[in-house]
């Protein structure tokens, strides 16, 4: 019997793993960035407080400095989700930009990052439904829209021919390129729970918080997620690879 | 446990979700199956490649950007500025224009004098313009020509070119006093009121008999002699308006004219159709107003004559003898001198004097061919026995 620690997909895992966990962890070469557990947003909420305060006051340099703080992983969001560098940076702009129109609003009751996790959310997915909504009315064809709750063994199922590339060992950028490729064939609700729990590493109670959905939801569209983005990157991430 | 009941696991086991027998279940069937190893192997490569991607950087100077759009004008702001001048540019240039607007106001007034004029009349009557009168009752037929060929060609030549006097030079002395009537004027007027300046109830009730038509006709003809010989306006002086001398006979500054500024020919124009319309009191006005304003006019001899004899009409004696003494003493070789001296007798027979018997008899003897002198000629045999 072999009791496993809580998040033991994870590394940095507090007991030694079973041999099939220490030598996969052995063998994916993926180094892995943030180690906290409970996401990466680790920015001194009492720095943010002071300078929400000030903002509200009417400082717009102390809300300039709260852009500087966040910019990155809020840029980040967009650009995962909308996949266009400009497009991500006119999203990103316009989610400061109702943060500071909306930031009487903030009553402190939750971080600012969690506030500003659920503009940035519902932003760029309204953004990309208006997109969509436009890139459909422009070309007058109704695409087939893929099952929001397909089964994951379907699309096993469907890309199961897809057999291997033996020397398919991709450089780290374009690892990055084809992960963002395969990222934007998710929908808009499977990634964005994905980009906010693998990424950037908020916890399940965050993303159900900023998306707006219920925890067993984010779970069932998280998983549903993950399964779905390995069938599409396993002939990109072969066993043994070291990138 | 199945395989798939293992990989629908998968995300629970990675995040550290599953614990107790579930998770003992799990481990078992993945040391047992091999294929389930690799799909957890997968599983853990793609959430972990996501890990990998990490955060991206947006341009430099993304965060100035948000804080330009923060602090830019809204739309409405910027129409607003676009359309109203800031108060530091606006409030030069409306004092500016209000000051051009003064400027050019008051240019406009000193360029216009009936402006100015009418900015020092107090109280602005109404002219009334009388109808043009009908013809003068005439007992006969007017003889116009020859009423001109009785008149000295040389008279008139005079009248044009001399010097415009200047009122109240000629010794005119003033009668405001009442003069008694005699009272033989009086039987004959079948009246004995005296005659007083300008008192209506104090005239004659019942004239003679044929006496108004007689003046009608003296007074067409006077008119109509003193209209032919006054030439086209443009031969006249172009006499300026002047304050009215304060002279015996001169008006007064009329009081029909204060409302509009009326020229030398429309008051002259004015006196005479009043004259032959019988309408002596508004012709005395007029006549005032027109020696009043334009002393130095051409026709100031003939209004004079008028204006006496229009105070002879209204039986306004002591007026009429001063103004055709005036007249005589003033303009002796006149054409109308012929005429003023049968006005002269005649005026004093009505007055009751005796000296216009020895008067009447003079003129019909210098003047025998003149229209007078028929009229008079009747009025000595009656009064002068």
């Amino acid at each position: 019997m072999v009791s496993f620690p809580p998040g033991a997909g994870r590394a940095g895992a507090a007991q030694p793993p079973p041999d099939w966990m220490g030598t996969l962890d052995d063998t994916a070469g993926l180094s892995l960035q943030d180690e906290s557990g409970d996401g990466r947003r680790t920015a001194a909420p009492d720095e943010d407080r002071c300078l929400v305060d000030r903002a509200q006051a009417g400082d717009v340099r102390a809300f300039e400095a709260l852009v500087r703080r966040h910019e990155r992983w809020v840029f980040s969001v967009a650009l995962r989700m909308v996949g266009d560098r400009a497009d991500a940076e006119d999203v990103a702009q316009e989610v400061f930009l109702k943060a500071y129109r909306g930031l009487q609003g903030f009553r402190g009751g939750s971080r600012f990052s969690t506030w500003l996790y659920a503009i940035a959310s519902h932003h760029c997915l309204n953004h990309l439904a208006g997109r969509e909504s436009r890139a459909r009315r422009a070309a007058r064809v109704d695409t087939p829209t893929e099952a929001r709750d397909e089964n994951p063994g379907s699309v096993l199922d469907r890309v199961a021919d897809q057999s291997p590339r033996p020397d398919a060992v991709l450089e780290r950028r374009d690892l990055r390129r084809v992960i963002q490729s395969h990222l934007l064939e998710l929908t808009e609700e499977h990634r964005i729970v994905l980009i906010l729990r693998d990424i950037q590493g908020l916890s399940y109670e965050e993303i159900a918080a900023s998306v707006g959905i219920e925890l067993g939801t984010v779970r069932s569209r998280l998983h549903r997620a993950r399964m779905e983005l390995k069938v599409r990157l396993a002939p990109h991430l072969a066993e043994g690879s070291d990138t | 446990m199945t395989c798939e009941e293992a990989r629908e696991a998968f995300t629970d086991l990675y995040d550290g979700t599953l614990s107790g027998p579930p998770l003992v279940v799990l481990s078992q069937h993945l040391d047992a199956c091999a294929a389930c190893r690799a799909e957890w192997a997968g599983f853990r490569r793609t959430t972990q490649a996501l890990e990998e991607l990490g955060d991206e950087e947006p341009s430099p100077g993304f965060a100035a950007r948000v804080a330009e759009r923060i602090e830019a004008p809204s739309w409405w702001h910027r129409m607003a500025a676009a359309l109203v001048f800031p108060w530091r540019v606006k409030l030069p240039i409306h004092a500016f224009a209000l000051v051009l607007l003064c400027i050019v106001g008051l240019w406009m007034f000193q360029r216009s004098p009936d402006v100015q004029q009418a900015t020092h009349l107090r109280t602005p009557v109404p002219t009334e313009r009388p109808a043009p009168p009908p013809p003068a009752p005439l007992v006969s037929p007017p003889a116009p020509a020859k009423a001109q060929e009785a008149t000295p060609p040389a008279a008139v030549q005079p009248s044009r070119t001399a010097t415009p006097e200047v009122p109240g030079a000629a010794p005119a002395p003033r009668v405001t006093g009442k003069v008694e009537a005699p009272s033989v004027v009086r039987e004959q007027a079948g009246a004995g009121q005296e005659a007083s300046t300008g008192d209506e109830t104090s005239k004659p009730s019942t004239p003679p008999p044929g006496a108004a038509e007689k003046r009608a006709e003296s007074d067409t003809a006077t008119l109509r002699a003193l209209r032919s010989t006054t030439g086209p306006t443009e031969s006249r002086s172009a006499a300026q308006p002047v304050p009215p001398a304060g002279s015996s006979g001169l008006p007064t500054p009329g009081t029909r004219s204060l409302s509009t500024h009326r020229t030398a020919d429309e008051i002259f124009s004015a006196a005479a159709t009043e004259f032959a319309a019988q309408q002596y009191e508004r012709a005395i006005q007029d006549l005032q107003l027109f020696l009043g304003q334009y002393p130095g006019d051409g026709r100031t001899p003939d209004a004079r004559f008028l204006l006496a004899d229009s105070y002879r009409a209204e039986r306004r004696y002591a007026e009429a003898q001063a103004g055709f003494d005036a007249f005589l003493q003033q303009y002796p070789e006149h054409r109308k001198a012929p005429a003023a001296r049968y006005r002269q007798a005649e005026i004093r027979l009505a007055t009751g004097d005796p000296s216009g018997c020895t008067m009447l008899q003079d003129a019909l003897s210098r003047y025998p061919e003149i229209r007078e002198a028929g009229p008079a000629r009747e009025m000595l045999s009656a009064q002068c026995p």
